[in-house]
């Protein structure tokens, strides 16, 4: 009992990073990922942050949207989440709320999925295209949407 | 029941909201609506703006067909559901999004005949809508996401054996 605590003490640390509608529906869809490793979110005020903290710590911050101010204010926001967490990988389905955890977890050296969103066929979102240059991998859902990313861009199929 | 989603974007989707309280007013059948950001009184519907994850779940569960924005979330609900579905773009023209990127998997749902979608929204473009929509094959999603699982667990196995470990401190052990 105290050995398997102490394996878990010492399982890698992810943080799960997305706003609060469609994009974390996508996330739920691939929590069997993260079996055996720490987690936690960070994500928007919402009606879902109950449900979000029966599963894991949780970080709120409110919606930032397309507001130059917010995003500044979710800079800070989001270093105070990675200094006080320390998380080994960041892992996000978007939407904007990535571009502050990506650039910051470059210069902290913390390693980085991005997974744009299921809804992005045809061309990148523009969280995407911005985080594209920070992230270590970089997924689609759609095989067709490799032709508009740069050679980084994987596909191994989608949330469903 | 019909259930009606525009999802929990900060922006409002009232174009969707009145079409759809105009064909409550037309049916005999209960609807309900979740109406985000939207500003617009429901008159014949019911309504709320925003709820928890299992409780659109069940209501998913209760509806015999959805009508919402053509987002991911609601989308991924329903299929998972297995309920027949309508789906209407928000489009950037009206104020309702920041671009149309929701035209992209409305596009797809469409080819793959897996929803109806509505573009010119009104009751009696619902109404028909709705009459299609009965007919629709309603398949549950083939692979789920299991590639997409392996291949993270996969990344980040692999980073976990290259990770720096800290030595537990004297007495932490044992």
């Amino acid at each position: 009992m105290k050995h398997q605590a102490m394996h878990k003490a010492n399982a890698m640390k992810i943080g799960l990073v997305c706003s609060h509608g469609g994009h974390l529906t996508e996330m739920l869809q691939i929590l069997e990922s993260f079996q055996g490793c720490r987690v936690f979110f960070a994500t928007y005020h919402s009606a879902r942050e109950d449900e979000l903290a029966a599963i894991a710590p949780i970080h709120l911050t409110d919606n930032i949207g397309s507001n130059y101010w917010r995003m500044f204010r979710a800079l800070f926001w989001a270093l105070y989440v990675l200094l006080t967490e320390r998380p080994d990988v960041i892992v996000s389905l978007g939407a904007e709320i990535a571009i502050p955890f990506f650039y910051l977890s470059k210069l902290l050296r913390i390693k980085t999925i991005f997974i744009e969103s299921w809804c992005r066929i045809d061309d990148l979102s523009k969280t995407g295209r911005l985080v594209y240059p920070m992230a270590d991998v970089f997924l689609v859902q759609w095989p067709q949407l490799l032709q508009k990313c740069g050679a980084k861009a994987r596909y191994y199929g989608a949330v469903i | 029941m019909i259930l009606v989603t525009v999802g929990t974007h900060n922006i409002g989707f009232d174009r969707l909201v009145r079409a759809v309280d105009e064909l409550a007013g037309l049916l005999e059948e209960k609807v309900i609506i979740q109406r985000g950001a939207s500003t617009y009184q429901p008159r014949y519907a019911e309504y709320f703006d925003f709820t928890s994850s299992q409780r659109m779940e069940s209501l998913t569960s209760e509806s015999r067909l959805l009508i919402c924005q053509a987002g991911a979330g609601a989308i991924l609900v329903a299929l998972r559901a297995g309920r027949p579905m309508i789906v209407v773009p928000r489009l950037k023209r009206y104020g309702e999004s920041i671009d149309d990127h929701q035209l992209q998997l409305a596009a797809v749902l469409d080819a793959e005949r897996r929803a109806i979608v509505v573009h010119d929204v009104t009751a009696v473009t619902l109404r028909e809508a709705v009459v299609r929509a009965e007919q629709l094959m309603v398949r549950p999603p083939k692979e789920g996401s299991l590639q997409l699982v392996d291949a993270i667990r996969k990344q980040l196995r692999a980073w976990d054996t290259h990770r720096p470990r800290v030595a537990p401190l004297l007495g932490e052990d044992i």
